[in-house]
């Protein structure tokens, strides 16, 4: 069964795109760069790695995600086909081994797949596990069956909008424990300030617990 | 405060291991043995607690060793004055309530040290126990917060005494009630090696964090009794666990020896080799200890699903105890590691909602095993009756 990844990214060049790609490459067929904008060369990685790659036309996604959410889903819809879409961030690694990933594809009851997120701190072989980080707690849904949803809509939320249709029939199963994200976004301390000022110039926008979360970026 | 944790490709929980230890060193040296035998589960590693009870010189030299070459820590008790146990009588052993409760006092200090150091369980496996290499890592994917490995003993040495196991259902002692209708029924689900909740236990138990996290432990409790068959720090243990409402589980998996009588000493070199080819002399295994995680759900109604909770299955080969095709998938990965099986259930399977219908698998095999029965209980077999299965009043009858 056919596997796509795609990738919404903006100034990724010289953070983890690399090993997001190269971690991609050995479970799926396709890899989609949806470009918002950058201005480094995260479109000349993308493509040195084999991926196709598409710049988007107007605003910024930051602050108002949907728009680019549904061009990102409505053009890895059109590729996979009847086969898989593996939404995907730019700072995220998947580990998986290959067997377990080609029986995941191979499901005839699921339409969505979820597995764990381990957001690394300070180096790639730990995560932080306190308050709130709880995402290797949670199997959330990250490869999906587009065609179980031919009318897509999307929330309204300028952050954190989902990475699938609002109006996706989930049927959701749950990936080995040997599937799982190795997420990037927190793991060095110029990231970590970078990404926090940038949720707080849009804070209105978080719920309690996100904003709580985010908060908590600075605890000793 | 920030807590970092080791990714999944990194993670080493330690669960430590430990005992309070008084065996002469014949005994203590096949224990160690068969402590350094034990397959890790995935993802874990281990380190030992040995507390010296009054112990000979020697077994302390043996223990010393041990941690030096594995890991771990001895600490030394001081001597008590007086002998306040023997554990050398020809039909049983003695302990006085004061030793059993210093013995509660020494596993308490082994479980606050492994809260200290952050282990995920920890295993007290008494020092007069030679346990198969698998004991370890059947009791660790029971995945229960108290697993009991189950051993089998003659506790007073006259044939009129039944062969017993190490759980029980009611105390003190007691192996009917809690829904079984008779003694027979709970041991059969025992000798066919079930995974079976228990309301008592001890000798070879896991306990783990979140069980510990709920206070269980050791110490004696304000008015509880501790007459008779409630004397015992284990005792005191299982009512804890019951009141906190941590699951006990009696895991009769493994191969476990219990050298509890003087003759039997004679006996340990031949244990140690029997449950060390336990599982090369079998081509085709006959039990199969399984892990199971459905990673499909079910569908539950029109528009509803559900996932199945992950269970740990003990089955035997080729009897039809789990589908044709899925024990043949298991029969192919008998290395250890978890696999993703196909399984396609049958028109006739028994849960409907399934029925026609394929799901994928998370298995492991924990372990295989061919059809030798438990250690103990094989004493009686070439008898031609499973004594086992026999109440003491039944054995009254029939050795008059």
């Amino acid at each position: 069964m056919k596997c796509v990844a795609a990738i919404l990214a903006r100034n990724e060049a010289d953070r983890f795109l690399t090993e997001c790609l190269q971690s991609l490459a050995p479970h799926c067929d396709e890899i989609l760069l949806l470009d918002d904008g950058s201005t480094d060369a995260t479109r000349e990685v993308a493509s040195a790695h084999g991926a196709q790659v598409r710049s988007r036309e107007g605003p910024p996604m930051w602050g108002q995600e949907a728009p680019a959410r549904a061009e990102l889903w409505a053009w890895g819809a059109e590729v996979a086909k009847d086969g898989w879409l593996l939404i995907a961030d730019a700072d995220q690694a998947l580990v998986a081994p290959h067997d377990d990933w080609q029986m995941m594809l191979s499901s005839w009851t699921a339409n969505c797949w979820g597995f764990p997120l381990y957001d690394c701190w300070d180096a790639p072989d730990q995560h932080r596990s306190d308050g709130h980080w709880v995402g290797h707690l949670t199997k959330r849904a990250w490869l999906f069956r587009p065609r179980d949803c031919p009318n897509p809509e999307w929330g309204t939320r300028g952050v954190h909008t989902g990475h699938c249709p609002a109006n996706m029939p989930i049927v959701g199963a749950h990936a080995p424990s040997s599937v799982w994200w190795r997420h990037y976004g927190w793991m060095r301390k110029a990231d970590r300030d970078e990404k926090l000022a940038r949720y707080l110039c849009c804070k209105d926008l978080l719920a309690p617990n996100e904003l709580a979360h985010l908060l908590s970026v600075n605890d000793e | 405060m920030i807590i970092l944790t080791p990714t999944p490709d990194a993670r080493q929980d330690l669960i430590v291991v430990g005992t309070c230890v008084r065996k002469p060193p014949v005994i203590v040296r096949a224990y160690l043995a068969s402590l350094a035998s034990q397959m890790v589960p995935p993802g874990c590693r281990v380190e030992y607690h040995f507390i010296a009870d009054q112990a000979d010189p020697d077994t302390v030299a043996l223990l010393h060793a041990f941690v030096t070459e594995y890991g771990g820590l001895v600490e030394e008790e001081a001597a008590g004055g007086a002998k306040d146990f023997d554990d050398t009588g020809p039909v049983t052993h003695s302990w006085t309530n004061t030793a059993m409760a210093r013995v509660g006092q020494m596993k308490n200090r082994i479980i606050q040290r492994a809260r200290d150091a952050n282990a995920v369980a920890v295993w007290f496996v008494d020092a007069d126990l030679i346990c198969d290499d698998h004991t370890l890592r059947s009791l660790w994917f029971a995945d229960k917060p108290i697993a009991h490995a189950v051993f089998w003993t003659r506790w007073q040495n006259i044939p009129t005494c039944p062969i017993v196991p190490q759980v029980w259902l009611l105390h003190p002692y007691q192996l009917q009630g809690r829904g079984y209708c008779d003694e027979a029924a709970f041991r059969r689900q025992l000798l066919t090696r079930q995974l079976t909740r228990v309301w008592g236990g001890g000798a070879c138990c896991l306990i783990r964090r979140v069980a510990l996290d709920a206070g269980v432990d050791y110490s004696y409790i304000p008015g509880a009794s501790q007459e008779g068959m409630m004397a015992g720090e284990d005792r005191h243990f299982c009512i804890k666990a019951e009141a906190a409402h941590m699951e006990m589980y009696a895991d009769p998996w493994p191969h476990i020896y219990h050298i509890y009588h003087p003759e039997q000493v004679a006996e340990i070199d031949g244990q140690v080799e029997r449950l060390q080819h336990l599982r090369d002399q079998q081509d085709h295994p006959s039990w199969l200890n399984l892990s199971l995680k459905m990673l499909e759900p079910v569908q539950t109604g029109p528009t509803s699903f559900s996932h199945i909770p992950g269970t740990n299955v003990r089955v035997r080969v080729g009897v039809g105890d789990i589908l044709p095709d899925l024990e043949a998938q298991c029969l192919a990965h008998l290395d250890g590691v978890a696999f993703t099986a196909v399984v396609h259930y049958p028109m006739s399977y028994v849960v409907a909602a399934i029925r026609g219908q394929r799901r994928l698998m998370e298995v492991t095999v924990v372990d295989y095993k061919g059809p030798a029965p438990m250690p103990v209980v094989e004493h009686d077999l070439p008898n031609g009756i499973d004594l086992t299965t026999y109440t003491g009043r039944q054995l009254e009858s029939l050795y008059g």
